[in-house]
């Protein structure tokens, strides 16, 4: 090693003396041992290095500092907890204004009912109750044509409810001058396996003496229409004999069953 | 990391580090109030990134990083401070060894705020906290060679203003940029 490669080294040895290769380190110190010029440059370096440091590290710390900055520390704590809570509270207020404003325009763009109009569609409703319920049913993908002709001017209501936990169509019979009712569920395959329903005219006990017949459809063989009624029988909800073209079946030919009650 | 949990670390934070960040920046600064202010706001940064910290045995060079930072936004809006400039400043080459006189450290820092702060913060961590050259390129986000150039012309500078005699083979220093 020449002596410009040592003071370049030894320049650069840094005060961690394990920057310099391992290779390097042995070089250097082999050079050092036979040159005296580069071996006091060195000395020289390095005592210049430890004077430095020496003097870097001679900044007296005010006294007070560390419990100011301790201090600052739990300052800015309460600020950020004070920070938050206005945060949420503000965020908070901004959210009921927006409900309150959003309630209001709600109320302020609201469509007004008129005694005309709820009467018209009443009317309306009340004209054509077979059709509309008929239309009802179409848009599910179903006709109405059970093996016994249920009279559909006897629906007061019609929509989709609840049958052990599916939703089916559902319509509303109500016989005013028989006092009876009838819930018919129209039913296919695919809700229930309706056709294992008995049909040997068992019964079942109810409270309020419901009864429940089965009737098939005449042009689908997967739907069904499950009638739930009351009353004296499944007579009261069907159309008029007059206007009826088919003959019924006795009570004892239907899947009737009578409850027990 | 809760705001409770955050308190507790960065109290912790200041019971170990505050007196080396405190030096560090009075020797960045050289001032004391500076100093004072800007260790204050270090460790109020450190408060508010404290999530940011992922490996507790490296708080002290996140400290010293965000130091810095702070450090650099004040000075950048501060004009007419009298730097040298180091293109004259050679190194040892040739020059003859003499004794090294004590230093104090109000000569020390005469000389270091003679220094571009690109010059004197790798001097200062070189010094002060006797980093490697690797973790002062980290510190500083520069190449490894630069920090080497640049420690080394700074170290010449330091001679240069400390150990007069020390550069007289390497010329006069110009100063006044």
């Amino acid at each position: 090693m020449d002596c410009n490669t040592a003071r370049m080294l030894a320049t650069f040895f840094g005060r961690q003396g394990s920057e310099l290769a391992p290779e390097d380190a042995t070089a250097l110190g082999t050079h050092l041992a036979s040159c005296s010029k580069c071996s006091a440059e060195v000395q020289f370096e390095r005592t210049f290095d430890d004077r430095v440091t020496q003097a870097m590290m001679a900044v007296p710390v005010p006294a007070g500092l560390k419990a100011k900055l301790l201090d600052g520390v739990s300052t800015q704590h309460g600020n950020w907890y004070r920070q938050k809570a206005y945060y949420v509270v503000g965020m908070a207020a901004s959210i009921l204004i927006a409900i309150g404003g959003v309630v209001a325009w709600q109320i302020g763009t609201a469509p007004e009912l008129t005694l005309t109009e709820i009467v018209t569609q009443a009317d309306r409703q009340e004209q054509d109750r077979s059709g509309n319920v008929r239309k009802f049913l179409a848009e599910r993908g179903l006709g109405f044509n059970p093996e016994r002709q249920l009279d559909l001017n006897q629906v007061e209501f019609w929509g989709d409810g609840q049958l052990s936990g599916k939703r089916v169509p559902v319509l509303n019979f109500v016989n005013t001058a028989r006092n009876a009712r009838a819930k018919v569920y129209v039913v296919r395959d695919s809700d229930f396996d309706w056709k294992k329903l008995p049909q040997d005219g068992s019964s079942v006990a109810s409270i309020y003496g419901f009864q429940v017949a089965v009737l098939r459809d005449t042009k689908r063989s997967d739907v069904a229409y499950i009638v739930v009624f009351t009353g004296a029988g499944l007579e009261m909800f069907l159309e008029d004999r007059s206007t009826a073209s088919i003959s019924f079946p006795k009570a004892a030919e239907l899947n009737l069953y009578p409850s027990s009650v | 990391m809760s705001a409770t949990g955050s308190r507790r670390g960065v109290a912790s934070l200041v019971e170990q580090h505050y007196e080396s960040l405190y030096r560090y920046a009075y020797r960045l600064s050289g001032s004391s109030a500076d100093a004072e202010d800007l260790t204050q706001e270090a460790f109020f940064k450190a408060h508010t990134q404290f999530a940011q910290l992922r490996d507790v045995e490296r708080a002290k060079p996140w400290l010293f990083s965000i130091l810095r930072n702070a450090y650099l936004h004040r000075v950048r809006t501060e004009k007419g401070h009298r730097l040298v400039s180091l293109d004259a400043v050679g190194d040892l080459e040739g020059a003859k060894p003499v004794e090294v006189p004590e230093i104090g450290s109000e000569q020390l820092q005469q000389a270091l705020s003679e220094l571009p702060e690109g010059f004197r913060t790798p001097v200062i961590l070189f010094y002060f906290e006797e980093m490697s050259y690797r973790d002062i390129a980290e510190q500083m986000d520069l190449p490894i060679g630069t920090v080497m150039s640049r420690l080394a012309r700074g170290k010449a500078h330091l001679k240069d203003r400390l150990v007069p005699s020390a550069s007289s083979a390497s010329g006069e220093v110009t100063r006044g940029l």
